[in-house]
């Protein structure tokens, strides 16, 4: 049972190694497949991005890909608003929120298709 | 791409307000869905930015690194995250990482982000009906 979890992580990581959107097929794969908690597979995905980011950014900026300037004007509110999304979905129901990342996959799904039509 | 002589003091307001909006809201999704700040970030700073897609890509793994760690923290304490399933999937996600990554030089294509796509689709669709 416990490869099965190694598997879904390397489909996961694999499309997000393509940077093709991370892992956000990863929580789908654990929640339907596997039963895991929509919680919990949402925190495996969080979690495992760190490790894998803190080996790209070395990269990234060592090849000075990374734009510093500004970029606190993201990264304030959106560690500030992080607090309030964690603890609202940390107390939501598993199931509710399930249902609501599934909107969310359409959505981010459907941005991302005719984006990437029209940037022909 | 036009070169303009000075960015005004309007549009630099203008750009960090749109900063703060972009942050706030990709900081509250990626805490309350646990993912997707990149794919959202990455075509918001190459437009905020003007830059290319690899300095995109550079910089919002950057800046998501921060709402990561704090979400990350966060399910932590509040006792998410615990179970059979962590240490495996975490293990499996690093090494599919690196496998994409080297893959990536190979196989890049316009059709896998396309299919990869439709599979999203397919998949929310699948969790909203239940």
């Amino acid at each position: 049972m416990l490869w099965l979890y190694v598997l879904a992580g390397i489909i996961g990581g694999l499309l997000g190694g393509m940077g093709m959107g991370g892992g956000t097929l990863l929580i789908p794969i654990l929640t339907v497949m596997l039963d895991v908690e929509q919680q919990t597979a949402q925190f495996i995905n969080l979690a495992s991005f760190i490790p894998m980011s803190l080996c790209a950014l070395a990269f990234h900026i060592k090849n000075r890909l990374v734009i510093f300037k500004g970029l606190l004007y993201i990264v304030i509110p959106a560690v500030v608003m992080a607090v309030a999304g964690s603890f609202l979905a940390v107390g939501a129901d598993g199931r509710l929120l399930s249902g609501l990342f599934g909107g969310f996959l359409c959505v981010l799904g459907a941005v991302s298709l005719v984006g990437g039509g029209i940037k022909k | 791409m036009l070169k303009f002589a000075e960015e005004s003091k309007k549009d630099k307001l203008k750009k960090r307000i749109a900063g703060l909006s972009v942050g706030g809201v990709i900081g509250f999704v990626n805490g309350f869905f646990g993912g997707g700040a990149g794919m959202l970030l990455v075509p918001a700073i190459g437009l905020l930015y003007g830059c290319s897609v690899k300095q995109s890509h550079a910089t919002a793994i950057a800046a998501v690194l921060p709402m990561t760690l704090v979400s990350t923290a966060i399910y932590y304490f509040e006792g998410v995250g615990a179970g059979e399933a962590f240490r495996p999937a975490s293990l499996g996600v690093v090494a599919g990482g690196i496998l994409g990554a080297v893959l990536l030089k190979k196989l890049s294509s316009k059709w896998i982000g396309a299919i990869f796509n439709i599979i999203m689709i397919a998949a929310g669709v699948r969790l909203i009906i239940g």
